[in-house]
């Protein structure tokens, strides 16, 4: 077997491991348009990477599987710059927010509470939602006998409709702005300030935020599945590249051997979870993620519930 | 005449001289020879006693060999400096979960602590003697001071915490029966070195024992070092880190875009 020493993680791994693991988490990126630090974090602490370093880099690892997603929705015509852009603006505000936050709690001992329940939460409530919406929607296709006129039409009226604000608060706020890639209208407000709400989670979780930021666009913005998850990969491509650069410049944690590795596997897995995406309906897209996000959930519960074999750790991460 | 006799008494004298020299020479490794073997009645070498951290580095074979009296029990102990150990514990939050709740300091406690013996510790030394030559976990625990920062903690169990979790990361192990004699004296133990352990100096000790003590002891200092292109990349990320986290962002785009790119006859637009 071929192994590798890692130059900051001081640590030997056998190469096919990261490779494989980039593999799978690349193809989930270019499926759902996820950066899937939510589960590359623990898959890397689960081979013996120490967890700070296995958050940085796999930030690190993300900026080349969100480049490589978003070069390959932007071919397809699937990235809204106009909205990435606005969402990205309040995502970077949202971050340093949220280090601060961290920071004040880490000095008052209940960073790791939070993190872990802002965890469960967060996914278990997403999860459940996107499982039970993407169901129902699935059941009233199947009802609707595959009517592809009534989805024409229902389309087109979508369109119609998206031209014109949003009813009730969010359509009463300033700056109007008509996003021609996703069709719908919303005040330069609304993205810029889920943005930066998802960017205050995303950085007490320290992940990238895309599982977040998905249901936020599905659900809050309008967007139609296929521009979410290109939109997604380009806000997301560049969410990491400031953390990466953050903790490489301030902790040192971003071991680039491993990236490489990560990497290797993650642009292919995002390529092959483009292709794959595309040849499947949104709602199935949705159901799926749906099921992945509640796995994570249950195995993080289950991690809180039962006594772990080591009560010892090395400090650093979460 | 008298030339001819100064002449013959000067070649004497340097004869004299040289062969005294030479004498003087030639007793000289005896006598250290002789020297050696009393004072230090038992030898140690460690092959290499020099590791390079390459890129593809997975740990090393350590081969110890040594002479003693053929009689004597034989302890190597590997061990680094004494220092303070800080981890973080987990306990359970809000009565339910279990997750990291402070920190604890272990000190003093080497970071790797690898023993190889001929036989069981309990039967080859004494209580006492183990405490003194700081063998074994138990004198390990006598010295060890555990603090919290969430107030007294129960000093077995968290000890035992401690091994196991260091354990786990094979940077300590207690090895009975791995080091094996040849009935004239001579002594040998393989050690595979855990690429765990991070560079660094550290101490190979073999300790002779007779009756349950330790009355003789040689030891040997074992250098881990980083090379080539994990130096490299290491002094990159933490001499120059602004520039280590740019290439490290400018690679990772052009992967990205480069696999992108590569897969654009199968891609749409």
């Amino acid at each position: 077997m071929l192994y590798l020493y890692l130059p900051l993680a001081l640590t030997s791994v056998n190469i096919l491991v990261p490779v494989g693991l980039g593999l799978l988490v690349g193809l989930l990126s270019g499926l759902f348009g996820v950066g899937g630090g939510f589960l590359m974090t623990p898959l890397l602490m689960m081979v013996g990477i120490p967890p700070t370093i296995a958050a940085a880099t796999d930030a690190n690892q993300i900026v080349a599987a969100s480049a490589t997603g978003t070069l390959a929705h932007w071919r397809l015509g699937n990235v809204d710059f106009k909205m990435g852009f606005l969402l990205l603006v309040g995502g970077f505000t949202g971050g340093a927010l949220g280090v601060q936050l961290i920071k004040v709690l880490r000095a008052t001992g209940g960073a790791d509470f939070l993190i872990k329940m802002t965890y469960v939460i967060m996914l278990g409530l997403v999860g459940t939602f996107m499982f039970f919406e993407s169901l129902n929607a699935l059941r009233k296709a199947k009802a609707g006998g595959g009517n592809a006129q009534k989805t024409q039409q229902d389309a087109s009226s979508k369109k119609d409709a998206g031209t014109k604000p949003s009813k009730g608060f969010m359509g009463a706020l300033p700056i109007q702005i008509y996003f021609e890639k996703s069709g719908v209208t919303h005040s330069a407000l609304v993205p810029v300030g889920l943005g930066a709400f998802v960017g205050i989670l995303a950085a007490i979780m320290g992940v990238g935020g895309g599982f977040l930021m998905v249901p936020v666009m599905i659900y809050l913005l309008r967007m139609p599945m296929h521009v979410v998850v290109g939109t997604s990969l380009f806000q997301i491509m560049f969410t990491c590249v400031e953390v990466t650069f953050l903790q490489a410049y301030t902790n040192h944690t971003v071991d680039f051997v491993l990236a490489i590795l990560l990497l290797l596997g993650s642009t292919f897995g995002a390529q092959i979870g483009t292709k794959i995406g595309k040849k499947l309906h949104g709602d199935q897209l949705k159901i799926l993620l749906a099921i992945i996000v509640l796995a994570v959930t249950v195995k993080i519960v289950l991690e809180l519930l039962m006594e772990p074999s080591l009560l010892l750790a090395y400090k650093g991460g979460h | 005449m008298s030339h001819t006799k100064y002449l013959y008494v000067a070649v004497v004298l340097l004869i004299g001289a040289l062969f005294m020299a030479d004498h003087s020479m030639a007793a000289e490794p005896t006598e250290a020879a002789s020297s050696v073997i009393e004072k230090a009645p038992v030898t140690c070498e460690v092959l290499p006693d020099e590791v390079f951290i390459d890129s593809f580095y997975h740990g090393a074979k350590l081969t110890i060999t040594g002479k003693s009296d053929a009689n004597d029990e034989i302890i190597i102990k590997i061990s680094s400096p004494p220092t303070e150990s800080s981890l973080k514990f987990m306990g359970k939050a809000a009565g339910l979960f279990w997750m990291k709740i402070g920190d604890m300091e272990f000190k003093p406690v080497s970071n790797v602590y690898l023993l190889y013996t001929t036989g069981e510790i309990q039967k080859i030394t004494t209580p006492e003697e183990r405490i003194r030559s700081l063998v074994g976990y138990d004198a390990i625990k006598a010295q060890v001071e555990i603090t919290s920062s969430k107030g007294p903690v129960d000093k077995d169990r968290w000890f035992n915490e401690f091994i196991k979790f260091k354990e786990k990361d094979r940077v300590y192990g207690i090895h009975e029966g791995t080091v094996v004699k040849d009935g004239k004296g001579g002594f040998s133990a393989t050690v595979d070195w855990p690429y765990q352990a991070s560079p660094g100096e550290y101490k190979v000790a073999v300790l002779a024992i007779r009756d349950g003590k330790v009355y003789a002891e040689a030891s040997q200092k074992l250098f881990v070092k980083t090379s080539g292109m994990i130096t490299l990349l290491s002094d990159l990320a933490f001499k120059n880190p602004a520039i280590y986290g740019v290439i490290a962002i400018v690679i990772a785009m052009l992967a990205g875009l480069g696999v992108g790119i590569v897969f654009k006859g199968g891609g749409g637009h």
